[in-house]
């Protein structure tokens, strides 16, 4: 770590002045969990204090989101519509996974199929695939079928790109030693491939969660009755920013927990990798 | 944070030329380009599909007048502004403060709460609230674009510098370089690489939100236009628009590209590792 160098250099040369008990004082200040806990705490005091000199409805200091959340969480209401957020989206994540593994997989192995898709991957990549809404609705109708596909849509892509690159990280070597000692292409395939592949699998999942939740939130703004995204957008349409901000806290804590939960799997599945971050 | 898709897709790019030979490869990547093309047209001419899915040929001739009119023009020049000011002011932001976090500890210490819990957010749902606060307006938008473009770049930025070779570092010092002089000749060129990683993905989140931010409330812009058209039942202009929101995404991405690969030396922005 870059810091910690030029810190020991310090230290060294001896260049922090100052008596030993300023130091002490200064010390702890500047431990880690005590700087990290001094930089959420301004942060939420400055909201607090922005609100409470603003005084406004549409300011909610954090008191009244708290108020918010927990009638919305007695109402029930949010449990509900985040409960059809959550199954939506990640019915769209696994429909993205299959059919985008898949052809990761086989693109990766084939050059004829990796040179037929390259194409579609270089130019689909960049574009906001969020732009095909409306077609997707035209084709499925403003239900749930039409945020399901669209999650699978926007996900495609880094799925695909992950997949694709983890099938080609696997070492010659290796390779060559399953075909040596007599392994077909299945065993190769479980045994050597997959494996290979898996800490790049977990990345790709990684990236894609909070790209589902970003489609589920917008789709559900659209012409819907039903999700977080709507109950944002109707709490705000009715000036009650609190429980909007409320709402805005729980997709971001499904983001998190969904993030921490990938982090986790992958440490259990590709045990091998110990310490090795994502 | 999370290894760049555009990495594995630069991987994936230089590994598909040992693969096969590269006349090979281009001829097959045509042909089958072409093929999807040719009976997406053909289903459409034979009348398969419904009325409003239109074959590539119509959809051309769509943008093509769209873009003879005028409409197009006007359409997209705030779609762009609001993207591109909201994708250089976060990304400038989050690069500044990512190398900054990369090399103190205490600015990084201060950050990482704040940071773990904002940065899981989708950055979209705030823009209701922050419409109501701002209206429905340019000011708005950037805001949202620009908050989302923060934190890709802010995170590799910041990952860049923490990887920076210690010997490098080492060599500075007994150079007797000053902080400064560190700062600037060592950590911002060695962590470049990798922050401009975070910079493409910010660019393509930043056209994401372009969208996302016209498509609800009352706007102009691509986005507002497509969605228009698609309740007015106008669908050549749907499609126009499709291919404008397209073609800003894989242009601006192409134009990234060539700016990274001079200011990262000849190197691709994406040359940064696993992990």
């Amino acid at each position: 770590m870059a810091d910690a160098d030029i810190r020991a250099a310090r230290a060294v040369s001896g260049a922090v002045p100052g008596t030993s008990a300023g130091r002490g004082l200064s010390a702890i200040l500047l431990s880690s969990p005590v700087l990290k806990a001094l930089g959420l705490a301004a942060v939420l005091g400055a909201w607090q204090l922005y609100a409470t000199v603003n005084g406004t409805r549409l300011t909610p200091g954090l008191e009244v989101i708290g108020q918010s959340f927990m009638q919305l969480l007695e109402d029930g209401e949010l449990l509900e519509h985040a409960a059809i957020t959550l199954t939506r989206g990640f019915a769209g994540l696994a429909i993205s996974f299959l059919v985008a593994g898949l052809l990761g997989f086989v693109a990766a192995r084939n050059w004829v199929v990796d040179a037929a898709l390259g194409p579609f991957v270089t130019f689909g990549y960049p574009v906001p695939k969020l732009a095909l809404y409306p077609v997707i609705i035209l084709l499925l109708g403003l239900g749930a079928g039409s945020r399901i596909a669209q999650v699978a849509l926007e996900c495609f892509f880094p799925i695909f790109v992950h997949c694709y690159a983890g099938a080609r990280a696997v070492a010659p070597k290796m390779e060559w030693l399953a075909r040596n000692t007599g392994a077909g292409r299945w065993r190769l395939l479980t045994d050597v491939i997959v494996p290979s592949a898996l800490p790049f699998v977990f990345t790709g999942l990684r990236v894609a969660v909070p790209i589902m939740l970003i489609v589920m939130t917008v789709t559900e703004f659209i012409g819907d009755s039903q999700g977080l995204g709507y109950l944002i957008a109707r709490s705000a349409s009715y000036f009650d920013t609190a429980s909007a901000f409320a709402v805005v806290a729980t997709l971001g804590a499904i983001g998190f927990v969904s993030d921490r939960i990938v982090v986790e799997l992958r440490g259990r599945v590709v045990f091998w990798e110990k310490g090795a971050s994502l | 944070m999370s290894t760049s898709g555009s990495m594995a897709a630069q991987l994936m790019r230089r590994q598909s030329l040992l693969g096969a030979s590269r006349e090979r490869t281009w001829l097959i990547s045509s042909l089958f380009t072409v093929l999807v093309l040719a009976v997406w047209e053909a289903l459409t001419m034979v009348g398969v599909l419904p009325a409003y899915i239109y074959g590539p040929i119509e959809i051309a001739r769509a943008f093509v007048e769209l873009a003879r009119g005028g409409d197009l023009a006007a359409q997209t020049g705030p779609s762009l502004y609001r993207a591109l000011s909201g994708f250089f002011i976060g990304s400038a932001i989050g690069v500044m403060l990512g190398l900054l976090a990369g090399v103190s500890r205490v600015f990084r210490d201060l950050f990482d709460l704040t940071q773990s819990f904002t940065h899981p957010i989708p950055k979209i749902a705030l823009f209701p609230a922050i419409a109501v606060l701002l209206g429905f307006t340019d000011k708005s938008r950037i805001l949202v674009i620009a908050i989302s473009a923060f934190y890709p770049s802010y995170l590799n930025a910041m990952n860049g510098a923490l990887g920076i070779n210690a010997r490098l570092l080492w060599v500075a010092r007994n150079a007797g370089a000053s902080k400064l002089r560190t700062f600037f000749q060592v950590v911002v060129p060695a962590a470049m690489p990798r922050a401009l990683v975070g910079v493409r993905i910010s660019l393509m989140i930043s056209f994401v939100l372009m969208v996302a931010t016209e498509v609800v409330g009352h706007s102009n812009g691509l986005g507002a236009g497509l969605m228009e058209a698609y309740r007015d039942g106008e669908y050549g202009a749907m499609y126009a628009g499709i291919v404008a929101v397209a073609l800003c995404g894989v242009v601006s991405n192409a134009v990234l590209q060539r700016v990274a690969r001079v200011l990262g030396g000849g190197r691709d922005a994406g040359g940064a590792g696993h992990g």
